[in-house]
C-alpha cells in the first residue's frame, strides 16, 4: 500500500459563509425555550383539548415540532451572531435545596445547537409520517402527544446546563418510550416489550441517579459546568471514579449496551414512528449527549473510560453479528442501531481533551438522519407488503421502486461509504481513535480502534444482505413496467383519508399509498444522508482529528471484501438472504438476541423474585406472627381479665385506684 | 405570713378521704360524695397556690372558680344518672353483680 | 406559727374531721349532712387563705346547690335503709388506698413546698374580676354554654325512657297511679 499522508480534518472543512445579517427578534427567551416549550405545550395540548378530533391531535404535533424546527434553526444563526458561540440561558429560576445550588439553566453550544436542530427534524418528520401510519388506530392522538414530549424532553437534555434538567428530560424520556412501545397495549408482546424496556432502563437509571447525586453533592451545585469545573480542580479521585462509572452504567441502560442490549430489539413491538424516533434521534442516544457534556470528567477517569470502551466495544461487534442473522428487517435494524450506538460511546471513550468529544455528537447527528429514513422506509414496506420479516419483503425495492433509492442510500450510509454522511462521521469515529491510542487515550483508544475497525466490515455485511434481499429481481417487475394504470392520486395530509390498498390495482398505485407529507419527509431525510455529511464540515466542530488516508482506504477496502463475501453467500439462495447459510440453531439463538432474556431471567429475575418471596415470607411469618401473636396475648388477657374480673363497680375501683397510687408513688419516689 | 404546708396537708387528707370514700362506700350517692371530697381537695390546693405561690396572678383563682363550675355541672349530669339507674334497677347499690349472668357454674348474689 | 397558721389549724381540723365522718357514716342523710360541714369548712380555708371570692362562691355553688342536689337524690331514690358500707376487706383495702394517696400526695407536696412560712399575696377581687371578664372571656362564656348543656342533658337523661322503651310505669311522674291514690282518698 502506498504511503499516504495524513489529512488534516481542518482541510476538508467548509469555509465560513458569510451570513446576511438578520434582524435580531427581541423575543420572549431564547429559542431553545422555545422549542422545548412548544414540544411540551403541543404534548399537553394533544391531549387535553383536541377532544376527539385526529385532525386537531396531528396538526397540534406536528406544529408542535415544526415549531422547535424553526426555533433550533433561528437558534444556529444567532450562535454565529454571538461572540464564544456559547449561550445561556436560565430557565424557572433556581430552586432552594439547602446548601445545593441548582440554577437549572441551559447552555447552547454548537454542537448541541445542530444536535438540537436534527432532533427536531426528526421528530417534525416522524409527526408528519405517524399521522399517515396510525390514521386508523384509535389512539392517534396520545401517540401524537407522547411524540411531542418525548422531543421536548429530548431537547431538554441536550440543551441542559444543570444535571437536574437532564435527570427530569432522561427520566421522561424513559416514561415516553415505555408509552410509546408499549402503544398497542392490547397485544401482550408490546405490553411486555414496554414493561421489559421500562424495568431494564430503570434498573440502570440507579446508576445513573447514584452518579449524578454524588457529582453534585461533591461539587455543591448542580450546575453541569460547575460541576465539571469543580471536579476538574480536584482532579482524579476515588469518588470521582466511582460516581463516572455509576453513570456509565446508567448510560449504557438507556443507550442499550451489554448487559442491557436486549430491551432496544424487542422495543420494536412498537409502531414505526416510535422505533424511528426512539433509535434515530432521542433516548438512545440520549446518553452520548449526556456524556458529551460532562467529556472533561470522563477522560479524568481511566477506570470510567475503560469500563465505557469495554461495554461499548463488546456491543458494537456483538450487535453487528447479531443483526446479520436476524430474520426480522426491523429487527436488523435494531441491533444495528445497538452497534451504532454503541460507536457513538465507544468514541467517547476513546477521545482524549486533544481530540475533544465531538465525534461522538457528529455521528449521532449521522446516524439520526440514515437511521429514521431506514425506518420509516421499512414501515412504508411493511404497510405495503404486510410485514417486516425477511422472507415478505423479498425484492421489496424492486416491487416498489419508490423506496429503492431510499433504502439503497440508507444502507449505503449505515455501512459507511463515501460520499454518504456515514463515511464522514465514521472517518471522524476512527481518527478520533487513532489519534487517541497514538496519544494519551492508553489502552481503552487502541481497544475502540480495533473495534471501530471490526465492526466497519461486519456493519457493511449486513447492510449487504440487507440490500441483496430487498433489490432482488422479480417477475412481477417485468410486468409492472408493461402496465401504465394512468395518473396516481397522491393523498393529501390531514384531509384525505388513506386508501385501502389492494394488491390488483397496481404496483404504482401501492407506491401512492402515502400520505405527501410522509413522503416527502422521507425525501427529506434521504436528502440528508448525502447533504448531511455538509453538516459534519462545518467549521463549528471541535477539537481537530487527522485523517489517516492509508485506515480510510483499509476500511474501505475490507468492507467491499465482506460484501462480496455476504454477495457470493448469498448466491444460491432464492431469497438472495446470505444469512440463509447460518446453521438453524446459530440463527435462532441470534433472533432471540443470544437468549439474554433468559439470561436475564436466571440472573436477575430469579434472585430477585426469590428475595421477594422470602422477604414476603419474613413479613408473613415472623413479623406478621408477633402481630398476631399480640392479638392473640391480648384475647388471652382478655379472657382472664373477664374471668378473675370483680363484676362489681367498687372492688374493680379500687384495684384501679390502686393502681393508680402505686404509679404516682413510683413517679414520685424515683426521682 | 402563713406555713403552705398546712393546706397542702388538708389537701392531702382530703384527697386520702375522698378515695376512701369512693372504695368503700357501696351506695352510689355516698360514692359522689367522696368524688366531692377529692374536688374540694384540688380546689384547695389550687386556692393555696394561688394564694402563695402565683405572686399576684390571677390565673389560679379563676381556674378555682371554673373548676367549682365545671364541678357543679358534673354533679348535675351525675345525679340525673343516678337517677335513670334507680330507674332502671330498682337500687343504686354498686356492689350489686353488674351483670345478671351467671358465672362458672357460680350464682351471683343477686340471680 | 403565726395566727394565720392557728386559725387555719382550726378550721381545717373541722373540716378534716367532718370529712372523716361523711365518708364513715352509716346514715346516708348523715353522711350528705356532713359533707355540708366539710365544703363549709373548706369555704373557711379558702378565707383563711384570703380568696374571698372563691370561698364565697363555694358556699353558694356547693353549699347551697350542690348538697340540696344531694338530698334531693337521696330523697328520689329511696335510700333509707339499704346498706351503704361494703365488706370489711374492701374497706380495708380502700383505706389502704386512702393512705396511700395521703402520703404520696403529701409526701410529694411536702417535699415540694417545705415548712417555711411565705406571705399571703394572692391576686385581688378586681384582678380576679379583670381576668375573667377580660383574658378569659371567651372560655368563661363556653363554661355558660356547658352548663347549659349540662342541664339539658340531666333532663333528658333523668327522663328518658328505661332500656330504650318508653314504659309509662316507670316514668317518674305517673299520673295514673297518683289519680287513683288521689281517688281511694276521696
Amino acid at each position: 500500500m502506498p504511503d499516504l499522508p495524513d489529512l488534516d480534518w481542518s482541510d476538508l472543512q467548509l469555509p465560513d459563509v458569510p451570513l446576511p445579517d438578520l434582524p435580531m427578534l427581541d423575543l420572549w427567551g431564547g429559542p431553545a425555550h422555545w422549542a422545548i416549550l412548544a414540544t411540551l405545550l403541543a404534548a399537553l395540548a394533544g391531549l387535553g383539548l383536541t377532544g376527539r378530533s385526529n385532525r386537531l391531535g396531528a396538526w397540534v404535533g406536528v406544529g408542535g415540532a415544526l415549531t422547535a424546527v424553526v426555533a433550533t434553526l433561528w437558534q444556529l444563526y444567532t450562535l454565529t451572531q454571538i461572540r464564544g458561540s456559547e449561550r445561556e440561558l436560565g430557565t424557572i429560576g433556581g430552586l432552594a435545596l439547602g446548601e445545593l445550588e441548582a440554577p437549572l439553566r441551559l447552555l447552547v453550544s454548537w454542537p448541541t445547537a445542530l444536535v438540537a436542530v436534527t432532533v427536531a427534524a426528526v421528530a417534525l418528520v416522524v409527526q408528519g409520517y405517524a399521522r399517515w401510519y396510525l390514521w386508523y388506530d384509535p389512539r392517534y392522538r396520545p401517540f401524537a402527544a407522547t411524540v411531542s414530549l418525548f422531543t421536548a424532553a429530548m431537547l431538554l437534555v441536550v440543551h441542559s446546563d444543570d444535571l437536574l434538567l437532564t435527570l427530569v428530560g432522561w427520566e421522561v424520556m424513559g416514561w415516553c418510550s415505555y408509552l410509546l412501545i408499549g402503544h398497542q397495549s392490547t397485544r401482550s408482546a408490546a405490553a411486555r416489550a414496554a414493561g421489559k424496556a421500562l424495568l431494564v432502563t430503570r434498573t440502570a437509571d440507579i446508576g445513573f441517579v447514584l452518579g449524578i447525586v454524588a457529582l453534585a453533592t461533591g461539587a455543591g451545585t448542580t450546575r453541569t459546568t460547575e460541576v465539571v469545573a469543580h471536579w476538574s480542580d480536584v482532579g482524579a479521585s476515588p469518588t470521582l471514579t466511582t460516581a463516572l462509572c455509576l453513570l456509565v452504567v446508567g448510560v449504557a441502560g438507556k443507550s442499550a449496551l451489554f448487559p442491557f442490549q436486549d430491551w432496544l430489539p424487542d422495543a420494536m413491538e412498537g409502531p414505526t414512528p416510535a422505533s424511528a424516533l426512539i433509535h434515530a434521534a432521542t433516548m438512545v442516544a440520549a446518553g452520548t449527549v449526556v456524556l458529551a457534556q460532562l467529556f472533561d470528567l470522563l477522560v479524568l477517569s481511566g477506570t470510567a473510560r475503560t469500563l465505557l470502551a469495554v461495554l461499548a466495544c463488546v456491543t458494537m461487534i456483538g450487535a453487528a453479528v447479531l443483526a446479520f442473522a436476524q430474520a426480522d428487517l426491523k429487527r436488523l435494524l435494531a441491533w444495528s442501531t445497538v452497534s451504532q450506538v454503541a460507536l457513538m460511546l465507544a468514541v467517547l471513550a476513546a477521545a482524549t481533551t486533544v481530540t475533544g468529544p465531538d465525534a461522538a455528537l457528529q455521528h449521532l447527528v449521522a446516524h439520526a438522519w440514515f437511521k429514521a429514513l431506514l425506518f420509516l422506509t421499512t414501515g412504508w414496506l411493511g404497510v405495503l407488503v404486510g410485514g417486516t420479516a425477511m422472507a415478505v419483503v423479498t425484492s421489496g425495492a424492486r416491487r416498489y421502486r419508490v423506496l429503492r433509492h431510499r433504502f439503497g442510500w440508507g444502507l449505503l450510509a449505515l455501512a459507511g461509504v463515501p460520499p454518504f454522511v456515514g463515511f464522514f462521521s465514521k472517518e471522524l469515529i476512527l481518527g478520533t481513535a487513532e489519534a487517541g491510542s497514538a496519544g494519551a487515550g492508553g489502552m481503552a483508544s487502541v481497544l475502540v480502534l480495533a473495534s471501530v475497525g471490526a465492526s466497519a466490515p461486519l456493519t457493511a455485511a449486513y447492510c449487504m444482505r440487507a440490500w441483496l434481499v430487498l433489490n432482488r429481481p422479480t417477475a412481477i417487475q417485468g410486468h409492472a413496467a408493461a402496465y401504465h394504470p394512468g395518473p396516481v392520486d397522491r393523498i393529501d395530509d390531514f384531509f384525505d383519508e388513506p386508501q385501502i390498498v389492494q394488491e390488483a390495482e397496481g404496483v404504482e398505485r401501492a407506491e401512492a399509498a402515502i400520505s405527501s407529507s410522509a413522503r416527502m419527509g422521507t425525501s427529506f431525510l434521504m436528502l440528508m444522508t448525502v447533504l448531511g455529511g455538509l453538516v459534519l464540515l462545518l467549521p463549528v466542530w471541535g477539537p481537530q482529528v487527522h485523517l489517516d488516508l492509508q485506515l480510510t482506504l483499509a476500511t474501505l477496502l475490507l468492507m467491499a471484501v465482506s460484501a462480496l463475501l455476504v454477495r457470493l453467500a448469498a448466491g444460491g439462495v432464492r431469497t438472495r438472504d446470505a444469512a440463509a447459510r447460518i446453521p438453524a440453531a446459530a440463527s435462532l439463538a441470534a433472533e432471540r438476541g443470544l437468549y439474554a432474556d433468559t439470561a436475564y431471567r436466571a440472573l436477575v429475575a430469579t434472585p430477585v423474585l426469590a428475595l421477594a418471596r422470602a422477604v414476603a415470607w419474613f413479613d408473613d411469618q415472623v413479623l406478621d406472627a408477633w402481630v398476631r401473636g399480640a392479638g392473640v396475648g391480648a384475647r388471652l388477657l382478655g379472657r382472664v381479665g373477664d374471668l378473675t374480673s370483680p363484676r362489681r363497680a367498687t372492688p374493680a375501683l379500687a384495684l384501679v385506684l390502686a393502681g393508680v397510687v402505686v404509679l404516682a408513688g413510683i413517679g414520685v419516689m424515683v426521682p | 405570713m402563713i406555713r403552705p404546708a398546712l393546706p397542702y396537708l388538708l389537701v392531702a387528707l382530703l384527697a386520702g378521704l375522698g378515695a376512701y370514700g369512693i372504695l368503700a362506700r357501696r351506695h352510689a350517692v355516698l360514692v359522689l360524695i367522696g368524688v366531692e371530697l377529692l374536688l374540694g381537695a384540688a380546689g384547695l390546693l389550687l386556692v393555696t397556690v394561688a394564694q402563695t405561690g402565683a405572686g399576684g396572678d390571677a390565673g389560679p383563682a379563676v381556674l378555682t372558680l371554673f373548676v367549682i363550675t365545671i364541678a357543679a355541672a358534673e354533679v348535675v349530669v351525675a345525679l340525673a344518672v343516678l337517677l335513670a339507674l334507680y330507674r332502671a334497677r330498682g337500687h343504686v347499690d354498686l356492689h350489686a353483680e353488674l351483670d345478671d349472668r351467671p358465672r362458672g357454674g357460680e350464682v351471683g348474689d343477686r340471680a | 406559727m403565726s395566727g394565720l397558721d392557728v386559725l387555719f389549724c382550726a378550721v381545717a381540723l373541722v373540716t378534716a374531721g367532718s370529712a372523716l365522718l361523711s365518708v364513715t357514716s352509716r346514715q346516708v342523710l348523715h353522711a350528705a349532712l356532713w359533707l355540708v360541714v366539710t365544703l363549709g369548712g373548706l369555704a373557711g380555708c379558702y378565707l383563711v387563705l384570703g380568696a374571698e371570692l372563691v370561698a364565697l362562691v363555694q358556699l353558694l355553688v356547693y353549699v347551697g346547690a350542690v348538697v340540696v342536689l344531694v338530698l334531693f337524690a337521696l330523697m328520689l331514690t329511696r335510700s333509707g335503709g339499704v346498706p351503704v358500707v361494703t365488706t370489711v376487706p374492701q374497706r380495708v383495702a380502700a383505706g389502704l388506698v386512702g393512705a396511700g394517696t395521703t402520703v404520696v400526695l403529701g409526701g410529694a407536696l411536702l417535699s415540694a413546698f417545705g415548712w417555711r412560712s411565705v406571705p399571703v399575696d394572692g391576686a385581688s377581687n378586681e384582678q380576679v374580676a379583670a381576668t375573667i371578664f377580660g383574658t378569659d372571656v371567651w372560655p368563661f362564656e363556653l363554661l355558660s354554654v356547658l352548663l347549659l348543656i349540662a342541664l339539658v342533658a340531666a333532663v333528658a337523661v333523668a327522663r328518658a325512657p328505661v332500656g330504650g322503651q318508653d314504659d309509662p310505669s316507670q316514668r317518674p311522674d305517673t299520673p295514673p297511679e297518683i289519680e287513683a291514690v288521689q281517688g281511694d282518698a276521696s
